[in-house]
């Protein structure tokens, strides 16, 4: 009777490590791995009917629920975005919602502006948008098939010229393209993208995916190999300050760009488990992830210290109210984490069933939750 | 004078010996010369056929109920063995009505209820789900993976402490709204059936498994503990209890029907006579349908009412002449010679139009409507031989009491006399020959009719009240059923896609991504509450594998990733696509089942399939084929009846017009007959409208058997009022004969046949109280319209302009010379 969910949890406890198979080694377990896995996916490749990377996004009907997963401000305005190529803007601080064209189809999961203007979405199936007109019109900068070839370009001159690396990075990726139902796209999701005022940003993603530009993301440069993440873990979130750029990932992953190096160096953190998000403010540092773990750093992450959040699932989001910081879960509970003094002080629960992101709005002590039934807005108030 | 009129030609003789037996046809005389043997073979095939209704199955196939040659319906059943979980599985709530779930003296009842209900064969013990089914477990996203256990703790003990723990259990495994109602004062219990009888090995009874559950489950009810259980088979259960009920309502429209007789007669002899000649003929019928393989369902029950009705109209028929007869001293062996004389043809041609009313429903192609065209042409059939033969014999041998004959005879002295209230009106009646209110008639039929036409454009087609639509809106299955909605979100409303494809590629990030994107235009249709499929439940093992984030909440391109969702979502669901991973269900679940929501869906998912479904051939084949579940089976029907009406409408009134032409030889007489009969249809349709009735598979064939008992009035009135006419008679004269003649027989079959269907209305069974009501309306409003409309219908259609002037002087005052010329004609007709 325990039968179906044991056997659930040990695939699921399997996963990691099958998925590093998947990525890094080169071992005849891969090959076998990869023949027992039905492999019909070239064959689906054939005649594809649907490539949400080939259409533009359906018009949905507002007043019924769609689900969003990224919100973000734009200056007054709000942004969210969901699966299948949903873009959503509000402008009465995330009280109704209008949709905007998207050039893809495809699931987005992440929204960043760096200012009222510039914005990027990204998404599955390695989708990068771009929008320079405050989120009006969204252009594609990435996607899997622009994505795959870039790699293939890059890797290729270095296997070329008989760089070990570059040959090392061919066989990653053709070992990942062996699963792709579509033989000419990288299928990996892309989940976090920050540009900094002066042009330079980097965009991360699943299975280690890293790449930088330097200006506004219409150039790209892969940074797979310039990172210490070797067992190429998702990468799930991005923070910057002041040119400090910061990486957190699967499994205690934590990263800081080296300027001189040029180089992703991992932070040590007390933390094994995955950081969703990281926040970089000037004078604290903070990194957030599974069953309410909240690690604060006030030196750039030298030394760590865990907050008792008393949260259980996990932190989906830290955004700033005043000197509050306020850190909401997925379970849709929220606490504020004072940044002088680092005192939590527990907030009435969002109430709105799982809770995928959470943005602040133009208005004081409202925010705006993303969730399978939509966008909700949320007052804060605190819990007594 | 009046003898004369009434015997309509035939000598009175009182004693047999003045009887010439070799009179009348070849037919009347070998039975005449053999009523014994006609009698004993009567009572032989009733205690024959007697023993075979005996056996007669009772039973509720909804496969019945559905148009089998429908496109969607042929998908359904090509499917449906493969789509397991789609409703056949027993939902029972256990509510704490003075608390929540909290409570060890709840849990213990519910502890109670899973644990009889784990016993009752028929339980697919293995996957039920409740609180106390260790199956039923939370889980836990952690660092190492995911964690987990049963949701009830194993060392329970009813203490506060472990209560507590159950409560953050139910929390952690998100039962919320599934297997505890969003309110927490119930919780549910979740039980698959197997198809088999695991002790008989026989295919599970759904009638007795029904009766299980409210002997063994339904009693553990009591002040604190609410019970209410739902799903499919406790549906045919009820319906089939509800038969049951209908049956004892069977006596009830004898009853009503025996005493209308006996008013009409006032002889307990001929009254019990005709009963059970009309109940005889049902047990040949009910002999008949167990031997040709029918079974009782909640269609082909009304059968026997229909039957009984019209037996027992038509056999009152009889009764008017021989009461005559008898009552100026005829002899009764004598009488019911002549009586059968008389009637013997009309009355066969009155029955035959009968069977060709029925009979034209078989052209709708829904299994229960053909039965129930079938075993009513059959059952009228059956009539022929007990009513036109068996009556009249025995009659022969019991005559009817002197003192009815007498006050037959008075009845008809005092009508024409005009001395009673009742015979007033009667008389009354061929005033609307006469233009002045011919005119006024024909204006408010027009103004009826109009605002009836108007109205009549808002029928809806379908059911239209929430909850299982076999059902009364209050019956305790849909109150459960409305409990369950409220409390649990859960829509029992579910259009199922079926996705067809090749074995083992349901898993294809090309399959599921089509089929994602048909959810999603569903999602985003208006009605449509949720879909589920395996398309969204991939997308959400996969974010749970990702250690639940919700960036992961996709279908990944990456086979490998998508391919270990779908196992995990085949696992943890069983269900969500068959074994072979070929057939998978889309789900919607619908806000309701109105005609205009089906409609919409049926559109939208019409259209995708349209557009995605592959051609021949294809490398990977993907299909998207409607529809399965209750509201996509609904929406089938819905496009069959839409279609049936109109056909159903053109065979009705074309074998009901060609059948007056032939009778009549003439078309005006044929519009006289036919434009009460439209009218009763159209203001038939209005009152559906009125009384919230769909046009539904139920109410489809009322309209039929609606007209085809209906023409039967017009034929009785016009037979005669056109013979007398073409004899010369003026139209009042000659409507005056014909109500004298055959009026009174009208107004009774109308009552009889009426008090047949009424005792429907209040059926368990809501379809069968449609039907009831409507049949009810129909077989009143045609004898309505038949003596109002006929008479002034006539006045502009068959009144010839030389008779005119003769309209002045009334029937009454004609003379003898011309009445007798005039009788005499009519029985011609009648009996040619």
């Amino acid at each position: 009777m325990i039968g179906p969910d044991l056997k659930i949890s040990c695939l699921l406890r399997l996963r990691p490590r099958q998925w590093l198979l998947l990525r890094a080694c080169v071992l005849p377990v891969c090959t076998l791995l990869l023949t027992v896995l039905p492999v019909a996916a070239v064959e689906a490749a054939a005649s594809p009917k649907i490539d949400p990377l080939r259409e533009s996004a359906a018009q949905v009907a507002l007043q019924l629920p769609a689900p969003v997963i990224g919100v973000a401000r734009a200056g007054d305005d709000l942004f969210s975005v969901g699966p299948h190529g949903l873009i959503l803007r509000s402008s009465d601080s995330g009280k109704s919602w209008e949709q905007i064209p998207s050039p893809v189809a495809s699931d987005l999961v992440q929204v960043r502006f760096r200012d009222a203007q510039h914005g990027w979405i990204v998404g599955h199936d390695s989708v990068l948008l771009h929008t320079s007109d405050g989120g009006l019109s969204w252009t594609v900068q990435l996607d899997g098939r622009s994505l795959l070839k870039l790699l293939r370009e890059v890797y290729g001159q270095r296997a070329a010229s008989g760089d070990l690396v570059g040959q090392d990075m061919l066989q990653e990726i053709s070992l990942a393209m062996g699963t792709s139902a579509t033989a000419d796209v990288l299928a990996a999701p892309l989940l976090d993208v920050l540009f900094d005022d002066s042009g330079l940003g980097f965009v991360v993603g699943a299975f280690g995916m890293i790449l930088r530009s330097t200006d506004d993301g219409a150039t790209w440069e892969p940074w797979i190999e310039r990172t210490d993440n070797d067992r190429r873990m998702h990468l799930y979130a991005l923070a910057e300050y002041q040119g400090n750029f910061f990486v957190s990932g699967e499994q205690g992953v934590f990263m800081h760009l080296d300027q001189q190096s040029q180089h992703f160096v991992m932070v040590p953190t007390p933390y094994t488990g995955t950081f969703f998000g990281v926040r970089a403010f000037s004078d604290l540092l903070l990194v957030h992830g599974l069953r309410g773990n909240l690690f604060v750093s006030r030196n750039q992450g030298h030394d760590w210290q865990k907050i008792k959040t008393g949260l259980k699932t996990s932190l989906v989001s830290a955004l700033e109210q005043g000197d509050q910081l306020i850190v909401v879960s997925q379970s849709g509970e929220m606490v504020s984490l004072d940044r002088r003094t680092l005192q939590v002080s527990r907030l009435q629960a969002a109430n709105a069933g799982e809770v995928y992101a959470a943005s602040a709005t133009d208005k004081p002590g409202r925010l705006v939750v993303t969730r399978f039934s939509g966008a909700k807005v949320v007052e804060i108030a605190r819990a007594e | 004078m009046v003898e004369q009129k009434y015997n309509s030609g035939m000598p009175v003789i009182p004693d047999l010996k003045d009887f010439d037996k070799s009179s009348g046809g070849l037919l009347e005389r070998i039975i005449f010369s053999n009523r014994m043997v006609v009698v004993v073979a009567c009572l032989l095939a009733t205690l024959v056929f007697g023993f075979f209704a005996t056996r007669l199955e009772v039973n509720a196939s909804f496969e019945r109920m559905i148009p089998s040659s429908s496109p969607y319906i042929k998908n359904y059943l090509a499917y449906k063995d493969q789509l397991p979980g789609l409703g056949n599985s027993i939902r029972v709530v256990v509510e704490n009505k003075q608390g929540d779930i909290y409570d060890p003296e709840y849990l213990q009842a519910l502890q109670e209820v899973n644990d009889t209900l784990y016993l009752i064969p028929g339980i697919d013990r293995s996957w039920m789900k409740s609180l106390w089914m260790p199956i039923v477990r939370w889980k836990e996203v952690t660092e190492d993976g995911i964690d987990g256990g049963a949701v009830m703790p194993a060392d329970y003990d009813g203490s506060e402490a472990s209560i507590n723990i159950l409560r953050r259990n139910i929390g952690r495994a998100g039962i919320t709204g599934s297997l505890v109602a969003n309110d927490a004062t119930s919780s549910m219990i979740v039980a698959p059936l197997l198809e088999i009888h695991p002790q008989t090995g026989e295919p599970l009874n759904y009638g007795e498994f029904s009766t299980l559950l409210e002997e063994k489950i339904r009693s553990l009810q009591n002040d604190k503990i609410g019970i209410h259980i739902v799903g499919f088979s406790k549906l045919v259960g009820d319906l089939i209890d509800g038969l049951y009920a209908v049956m004892m309502f069977f006596g009830a429209s004898v009853l009503i029907a025996a005493l209308f007789v006996y008013f009409y007669t006032r002889c307990l002899r001929s009254t019990i006579l005709l009963v059970s000649i009309a109940v005889a003929g049902v047990v040949w019928l009910l002999g008949l349908m167990q031997l040709l393989g029918y079974e009782l369902d909640p269609y082909s029950i009304l059968v026997p009412f229909l039957i009984f009705a019209i037996g027992v109209s038509h056999g009152t028929q009889k009764m008017n002449g021989i009461l005559q007869d008898i009552g100026r001293g005829t002899h009764k062996y004598i009488a019911a010679r002549y009586t059968f004389r008389r009637l013997f043809l009309t009355g066969l041609t009155a029955l035959l139009c009968n069977i060709v009313g029925f009979a034209v429903l078989v052209i709708i192609d829904i299994p229960v409507i053909r039965d129930l065209a079938l075993t009513t042409s059959m059952g009228v059939a059956v009539l022929i031989f007990t009513k036109l033969l068996l009556i009249p014999v025995a009659l022969s041998y019991i005559g009817v009491s002197k003192k009815a004959a007498r006050i037959a005879i008075e009845k008809d002295r005092a009508g024409e006399q005009n001395r009673s209230l009742l015979g007033h009106v009667w008389h009354g009646l061929d005033r609307f020959t006469e233009r002045r209110w011919a005119t006024v008639v024909i204006a408010l039929s027009v103004v009826v009719t109009v605002v009836c036409s108007v109205v009549m454009l808002d029928l809806k087609i379908g059911d239209l009240d929430p909850g299982a639509p076999e059902l009364r809106a209050d019956s305790r299955y849909n109150r459960d059923s409305a409990y369950i909605t409220d409390h649990y979100g859960l829509s029992s409303d579910q259009f199922v896609v079926i996705v067809k494809t090749k074995e083992d590629s349901c898993r294809l990030y090309q399959s599921l991504q089509t089929m994602d994107r048909l959810a999603w235009r569903l999602r985003q249709t208006e009605g449509v509450q949720t879909t589920s499929s395996l398309s969204e439940t991939v997308r959400f093992v996969t974010s749970g594998m990702a250690e639940g984030s919700p960036k992961w909440l996709t279908i990944s391109r990456d086979q490998a990733i998508t391919n270990s969702s779908v196992d995990a979502a085949m696992i943890s669901s069983p269900g969500i696509t068959n074994q072979k991973c070929s057939v998978t269900p889309l789900i919607a679940y619908l806000a309701d089942h109105k005609a205009d929501t089906l409609t919409r869906v049926l559109k939208v998912s019409e259209e995708f399939a349209a557009e995605y479904n592959t051609e021949v051939g294809a490398e990977q084949p993907l299909e998207f084929l409607l529809a399965a579940g209750n509201a996509g089976i609904e929406a089938a029907t819905n496009i069959e009846v839409e279609k049936g009406i109109v056909t159903m409408y053109l065979a009705v009134y074309g074998a009901t017009a060609l059948l007056c032409l032939v009778t009549f030889r003439s078309w005006r007489a044929t519009v006289v007959a036919l434009i009460p009969l439209i009218m009763t249809t159209i203001i038939c349709k209005a009152l559906m409208v009125w009384l919230g009735i769909g046009l539904k598979v139920a109410t489809l064939p009322v309209i039929a058997v609606g007209v085809g008992v209906g023409v039967d009035y017009a034929l009785y009135l016009l037979s005669v009022q056109l013979a007398v006419q073409e004899r010369g008679g003026t139209l009042a004269v000659a409507y005056r004969r014909s109500l004298d003649f055959t009026g009174r027989v009208v107004a009774l079959i109308g009552l009889t046949m009426a008090a047949g269907v009424v005792t429907w209305a209040w059926s368990p069974i809501k379809f069968q109280a449609d039907m009831g009501i409507l049949l009810t309306f129909m077989f009143l409003w045609n004898m309505l319209g038949a003596l109002i409309l006929i008479p002034a219908l006539s006045h502009f259609l068959l009144n010839p302009k030389t008779t005119v002037t003769a309209t002045e002087t009334l029937g009454t005052d004609d003379s003898p010379r011309s009445r007798k010329q005039t009788d005499s004609h009519t029985q011609a007709v009648t009996a040619h």
